[in-house]
């Protein structure tokens, strides 16, 4: 009797073991071929970029703040001391004004060499656009680092209205042509995919609806026709897009475009369930 | 009179059961000793076995529930899972459905980083000017 229990513990022992091992194995992934997931690189220079640039951002607002104290205390006081601060918090809140914008300008071209749905001149010519101003505003930081009297100060300060206006125009072109860029992609897409619709199945299929899908994709056709037009207006009015209001004006034909596809692929949908 | 002068004095009891009776009786008093010894499971040792194995078993329970939760558990930072293709779809709906994903990401009302916040206007305040 005491044997056979004493089998019954091992046997138990036993099997609990195989258990525990088998279980062990399926948690450790080197055991599973079947896993379907693959590593994703979360160390690429545009995550770095970005985190980079948010970090500076919220560095100038402390320097920004700072200078804005500085400058309502040299008004009220009109010191030797109060004009040092705000010369000091000017040149810090200046050099990371530029380090800012350099971060910001190298994160467009960053999303510029990996966008799609842009032709390669335009492309290309963006690229030096974003090049020349990076290059402008590193010049002016370097002045400011370099700036140590008053007038220089007050010089670099001056000297940035042509510099803020460039990196501004600069950015707005380049966010709306990779808007377009983006909405060119799905749009090349559904183009594609609606000829091959048109080829395979509504050409092909004979029966009682065939006029109904045909209809169908006439009026799909007719919606990506209308957002290939604003894609077309908005390219050939690039030079426009300057200014904030400008950029606004060009985002609301983007979304004319945005609108025109959804209503695409709704159209799609339904002459799929025809 | 005894009991043993009158043996067959209880009425439910039937004569020709009379061997049966006397071998029950020669068994029981054949053993009183192994009647005393107790079970396994109520001796210390016996108790101290069932208890490590009950002990055992839940750890191995709860070793069990821990592991396979862990192999459950996905980073999502690091690892993208495959989405595959709904069975409920055709090839052609599942492109409208990718390129309605696309579509949304390509959204022009939702700008990721748009223009920084930062003042044109630093400048060395003019005192000649009262709200400079």
């Amino acid at each position: 009797m005491k044997y056979r229990i004493l089998g019954l513990l091992l046997a138990l022992v036993g099997s609990s073991l195989f258990v525990l091992e088998t279980v062990y194995a399926q948690a450790s992934p080197e055991s599973s071929p079947e896993l379907t997931v693959t590593p994703v690189n979360t160390t690429s220079t545009l995550n770095t970029l970005k985190e980079t640039y948010r970090g500076q951002l919220a560095e100038y607002r402390t320097a920004e703040r700072t200078y804005q104290i500085a400058a309502q205390q040299y008004r009220e006081l009109n010191t030797l001391v109060s004009l040092e601060a705000v010369l000091q918090a000017m040149k810090k809140a200046m050099i990371l004004r530029d380090q800012v914008l350099i971060t910001y300008l190298t994160i467009l071209q960053t999303q510029l060499g990996q966008a799609t749905g842009i032709n390669l001149d335009q492309k290309t010519s963006l690229n030096d656009n974003l090049t020349n101003t990076n290059q402008l505003v590193s010049d002016h930081l370097q002045s400011t680092q370099g700036a140590e009297t008053k007038e220089q100060i007050v010089a670099a300060a001056s000297e940035f209205e042509v510099v803020g206006k460039q990196t501004e125009t600069t950015s707005y072109l380049a966010q709306t042509i990779l808007a377009i860029g983006r909405l060119q992609t799905v749009y090349d897409k559904a183009t594609v995919l609606t000829d091959d619709l048109d080829k395979n199945l509504v050409a092909t299929t004979v029966d009682i609806k065939q006029a109904e899908r045909q209809r169908a994709i006439a009026e799909v056709k007719a919606t990506l026709s209308n957002a290939k037009q604003e894609i077309e207006y908005l390219l050939s009015n690039q030079s426009q897009i300057s200014t904030r209001a400008t950029l606004q004006s060009a985002l609301r034909n983007l979304n004319v475009i945005y609108q025109d596809l959804i209503r695409s692929l709704d159209y799609l949908d339904e002459l799929l369930r025809l | 009179m005894n009991q043993e002068e009158l043996p067959l004095t209880d009425q439910t009891r039937f004569t020709f059961e009379k061997p049966l009776f006397e071998d029950a009786a020669v068994v029981s008093a054949a053993e009183p000793a192994a009647e005393m010894k107790r079970p396994w499971f109520k001796t210390k040792k016996g108790l101290a076995i069932l208890l490590s194995c009950v002990v055992f078993c839940i750890l191995l329970l709860v070793a069990t529930v821990f592991l396979t939760r862990q192999s459950d558990t996905v980073v999502p930072d690091q690892i993208q899972v495959q989405t595959l293709p709904s069975p409920s779809l055709t090839p052609n709906q599942q492109k409208i459905s990718d390129l309605r994903e696309e579509l949304e990401e390509a959204d022009p009302a939702k700008q990721e980083f748009p223009f920084p916040p930062v003042s044109m206007e630093i400048v060395l305040p003019d005192l000649t000017k009262p709200n400079n």
